[in-house]
């Protein structure tokens, strides 16, 4: 399952769709044509096998049908997966507002978490979205029925209030309120200290949540394209500090690449998925990642970060 | 070299910019927005090497371009005399400085002088330049023939060397005088220089516009066509000023008719009838356009101590009043005890007129001497009528005495007595006593009360005339009865009917003669008639004789001659004969500063100050001495020493500011109506965007700028070059 990148389609353009639906429906059309799949002929209620009843089964799995006809129990399995909750969850702090290419990171976030609620969505998951910022702002608990995905677009196009990050009240308070065990998919910038991510991420894979974590990583934000000296302000804090990009540059590689290593660690850590996606980067990738996810390979801990991320390429 | 906007040199600190930005840190472009500090450690801002200036010259260009700018934007130019165009036309110039004793106020003088230098700095090489000074009298410190004879460049400093020698004096205003003087003297200078049809004069007038600066006399006069007068008014710092005038004792009664509310003081609110006639009325007049004034009237003696008087007399020698603005008041206080004492005002901050000096002159006595029969009816005698007249004054007493015809008594001097009265009943010896008596300096008056009934009367009276006068008498006749006389041809400019010249006392008619004589006399036998009957002949009539004077009354006064005796007209018209006789010493307040008093020989006039007063001698040998200050002047004569008070002219006081206006309806021409420093200002900026106008030396600079900046450019290129 390969795709070519030059089928997907340019964040730039996609961002110049006011339409959050419009534009998720555009990524998801053209990654099923991608995949040369209907997405009509879904696999969520596919058949998987028929097995002999042994005892200890559920017998609720007996087909009946089957047994009124041949006289033997047999189980009918389906494949599992098309019933899976699924939790969008998407980071709406102030970081999250820059952006150097025209459109910020929460631009791009939202449209990353429309498309896949919509994917889900085609596919007859129940999805659940949930925005924060310092602390949980807005829930769409996970459902599959009608004007759900309506439900969560407008959640993300409301405008984003909040000043800091902080990831720790809102995961807590996610692993409290979801009872059932489902996919979690975290989209955010991750710009707190990774001591901060421990523990709520701890939480969710106790309660064997799979969790994937996207981290939206804006291009500037990777070399600190900056020509001139100038006073930087925190968008979160208001703090203002005079950088020099002459003095500061190295320094700050230095340092965004012990960051972003530090949660590759932690991820690896805690058998959860993380995606890196620069903002630049089609959102059809992070489809894939999901279907990946989808494959059970999470798992085993597995790490993916855009081919031109700081961790070169997938892990 | 002076500049036309000054302002615009201020942007020559603007040099200062680009140098202050080069060398402090350099600061960062601006702010931006970064999702995270997290990963970014503070750089400090650090001194860039382009701190150091490297390019000395570029910036000295630079510097030079803008101060070029600045500088030709401030319009600058030369005011030197030597660059300026001669005028086309002379001019003639007459500084006039104000030095009366207003002029003394606080401040005042130093502005005038402040002024006559700034007008002396703006003249012009060809003008012409007079000083002169004027109070009550006007002096040439600097004549315009002096000035012409002056070069050109140190007229200018002559004016100020007679400057530094002038003062303010102590006197009063004659603006009128001063004005009309100095238009003459440039007129009469004009004339002399007819040559020169360009010229034209300008008088420059610099004086308080006081309102009491007397410009009546303006009236008659032409004022020079091509002469402008150009006003500067020296404002005083303060406008207040109070001045207390004696009201003298004619005008008492009509002081004490003012009504009680004008009198301010509580103290006088209780002063009723005789206690009020104890007083002197003093008028305090307040000149301040605004306030009030609060003003103390004390007397002090001329040391300047309170004068004290005794306490049971109720003698009040302090009283406090309130001047309403640009009103007066009468206060009372008691009539001076001493000789002389002073007025003083306290509480007015104008002090050149707060003291009013007064001395009392001493009380002459004078006996007024009749020459009559005594009548069986007293009321038929000339003596009867005399004795009644109120001769007595403050400063005279005047006793009558009877005297019979023939008399062998002492005849009385002409010192103790002024006047004698002869009636046609004296006698010869009497005629020629009474000759001796006027030629000696006194005064007689022969009335011929008696009817020349037949020739021998007519005889005697011829001989007692020839007695008399020494010269052959006239004819003499007895007027027909049956028609009674009037007076007519009354010469009412004679200081006799002077008093009566008014219209509402002009009229004689009612004054009846019964009879009278006719006595043929002529101006050419130096006889002057002052009255005449209806029929021609004379009444009243005089003559010199050696020093004194013989008058001559051709009918009795008594009832039985005339009804004059009984007439309204009697007593002014005697007290007019005594008053001549025995001039009167001049009235209280009525000597003032400036005043010329004739002397006499042997007197020695010493001044308030204690300086003797230099005696002036005219051609006919008369002695005069001028007043100039104010305070008592010791008149020494033989051992004997009286004062005499000298004040300021009242009208000095008067610092309300005249309109300048009065003086354009009197004809004056101003060439501004309204002058003020903003005027002068003004003349001094056109002058200047003349001057300007003609060397426009902004022109150049700007040239130079523009090198400047070529330069700048090339060699601003060829670093960029270099580098």
């Amino acid at each position: 399952m390969t795709t070519e990148r030059s089928a997907a389609i340019d964040p730039a353009t996609l961002m110049r769709i006011k339409n959050l639906q419009l534009r998720a429906k555009h990524v998801v059309d053209g990654f099923h044509n991608g995949l040369h799949r209907s997405p009509l002929h879904g696999f969520s209620v596919e058949f998987s096998e028929y097995r002999p009843f042994v005892f200890g089964d559920d017998p609720r799995s007996i087909d009946w049908k089957l047994f009124a006809r041949s006289d033997r129990y047999y189980l009918k399995k389906f494949e599992d997966e098309t019933n899976r909750r699924c939790h969008l969850i998407v980071d709406q702090s102030r970081s999250m507002g820059f952006g150097s290419l025209g459109y910020t990171k929460l631009d791009y976030a939202r449209t990353l978490a429309a498309t896949l609620a919509y994917y889900l969505t085609l596919q007859r998951d129940a999805v659940g979205m949930m925005t924060f910022e310092a602390d949980v702002t807005a829930i769409v608990p996970a459902r599959y029925r009608t004007g759900q995905l309506r439900r969560m677009l407008m959640l993300l196009d409301r405008p984003p209030e909040g000043t800091a990050t902080d990831l720790q009240k809102p995961l807590t308070h996610l692993a409290e309120i979801v009872k059932h065990r489902g996919l979690m998919v975290i989209v955010s910038d991750f710009l707190v200290p990774i001591e901060s991510l421990k523990q709520p991420l701890a939480y969710l894979a106790a309660r064997r949540h799979e969790v994937m974590l996207i981290r939206i990583v804006d291009p500037a934000e990777v070399t600190l394209s900056m020509k001139q000296p100038a006073v930087i302000r925190d968008m979160e804090s208001g703090r203002e500090m005079y950088v020099d990009p002459k003095a500061a540059s190295e320094s700050y590689r230095l340092k965004f690449q012990k960051h972003a290593e530090q949660l590759v660690a932690l991820a690896g850590q805690l058998g959860m998925m993380l995606v890196t996606m620069q903002s630049d980067e089609p959102l059809e990738l992070a489809l894939w990642e999901l279907l990946h996810t989808r494959e059970g390979i999470f798992r085993h801990g597995r790490v993916r970060s855009s081919p031109s991320g700081i961790l070169g390429g997938r892990s | 070299m002076n500049f036309l906007a000054p302002m615009f040199l201020i942007g020559a600190a603007g040099i200062a910019i680009p140098v202050i930005l080069h060398l402090i840190r350099r600061q960062a472009k601006g702010q931006q927005d970064f999702s995270s500090l997290m990963f970014l450690d503070p750089s400090p801002p650090t001194l860039m090497q382009r701190s150091r200036i490297d390019q000395w010259l570029l910036l000295l260009l630079r510097g030079l371009a803008l101060l070029l700018l600045a500088t030709a934007f401030a319009r600058p130019y030369w005011d030197s005399r030597v660059l300026i165009e001669a005028p086309r036309s002379e001019l003639r110039r007459a500084i006039l400085l104000d030095t009366s004793a207003s002029m003394q106020r606080e401040g005042l003088w130093t502005k005038a002088v402040d002024s006559i230098k700034a007008t002396l700095r703006s003249v012009q090489p060809l003008e012409s330049l007079a000083f002169y000074t004027f109070d009550d009298r006007v002096r040439t410190l600097v004549s315009l023939e002096d000035s012409l004879a002056t070069s050109p460049t140190e007229r200018a400093q002559r004016v100020l060397v007679a400057l530094n020698s002038v003062t303010p004096s102590s006197r009063g205003t004659d603006l009128g005088l001063a004005l009309a003087t100095v238009g003459d003297q440039l007129v009469r200078t004009e004339e002399n220089d007819a040559a020169n049809l360009d010229s034209s004069s300008e008088i420059i007038l610099i004086s308080d516009f006081q309102a009491g600066g007397q410009i009546e006399r303006l009236e008659n006069y032409q004022w020079p066509t091509k002469c402008k007068l150009t006003i500067r008014r020296i404002e005083p710092s303060l406008s207040e000023n109070v001045s207390a005038d004696v009201l003298i004792s004619k005008e008492e009664g009509l002081a004490s008719q003012l009504e009680p509310t004008k009198i301010a003081s509580p103290a006088n609110q209780f002063l009723q009838g005789d206690a009020a006639r104890d007083r002197l009325a003093v008028r305090l007049s307040s000149y301040d356009p605004q306030r009030m004034a609060k003003v103390k009237l004390r007397w002090v003696d001329p040391s300047g101590r309170l004068i004290e008087g005794e306490e049971d007399e109720g003698f009040v020698n302090e009283v406090d009043a309130e001047v309403p603005a640009q009103g007066s008041t009468v206060v009372r206080i008691s009539k001076l005890p001493t000789e002389r004492g002073t007025l003083q005002l306290e509480g007015d901050a104008a002090d050149f007129d707060n003291r009013r000096y007064i001395a009392k002159p001493p009380i002459r006595r004078f006996d007024i001497v009749c020459v009559d029969r005594e009548q069986r009816e007293p009321t038929e005698s000339l003596g009867y009528f005399l004795k009644q007249l109120p001769l007595d004054d403050e400063s005279r007493e005047v006793r009558f005495v009877w005297r019979a015809p023939g008399s062998d008594e002492a005849w009385p001097d002409r010192q103790s007595t002024p006047l004698m009265v002869v009636s046609h009943d004296m006698l010869d010896t009497d005629a020629n006593h009474l000759r001796s008596f006027i030629e000696a300096g006194g005064h007689g008056l022969w009335v011929l009360d008696e009817p020349l009934a037949d020739s021998r009367a007519v005889a005697s009276g011829r001989a007692l005339w020839q007695t008399l006068t020494g010269e052959a008498p006239p004819e003499m006749s007895e007027a027909k009865p049956g028609r009674d006389a009037m007076f007519e041809e009354i010469d009412f400019k004679h200081p006799l009917f002077r008093s009566l010249a008014d219209s509402r006392f002009n009229d004689f008619t009612k004054i009846k003669f019964w009879r009278h004589r006719c006595v043929e006399i002529s101006d050419d036998d130096g006889w002057t008639t002052i009255a005449k009957y209806d029929d021609a002949f004379p009444a009243i009539a005089f003559r010199q004789i050696g020093n004194g004077t013989l008058w001559l009354m051709t009918a009795g006064w008594q009832p039985t001659e005339s009804q004059l005796a009984l007439s309204s007209k009697f007593v002014p018209i005697l007290s007019a004969i005594f008053t001549m006789a025995a001039p009167s010493e001049r009235a209280l307040d009525t000597v003032v500063t400036g005043d010329k008093l004739e002397c006499l020989e042997g007197e020695r006039w010493i001044n308030a100050s204690g300086n003797a007063v230099d005696v002036e001698i005219n051609e006919e040998g008369k002695r005069s001495i001028i007043l100039d200050e104010p305070g008592f002047y010791r008149v020494e004569r033989d051992g004997q020493q009286r004062f005499m008070a000298v004040n300021l002219p009242a009208a000095e006081s008067d610092t309300s500011i005249m309109e300048t206006e009065r003086l354009e309806r009197l004809g004056v021409v101003t060439s501004d109506a309204n002058p003020t420093q903003v005027a002068i200002d003004r003349k001094e900026r056109l002058r200047g965007v003349e001057l300007e106008g003609q060397q426009r030396i902004w022109r150049w600079l700007m040239v130079g700028m523009l090198g400047v900046i070529a330069i700048e450019t090339i060699m601003g290129f060829r670093a960029q070059q270099s580098k």
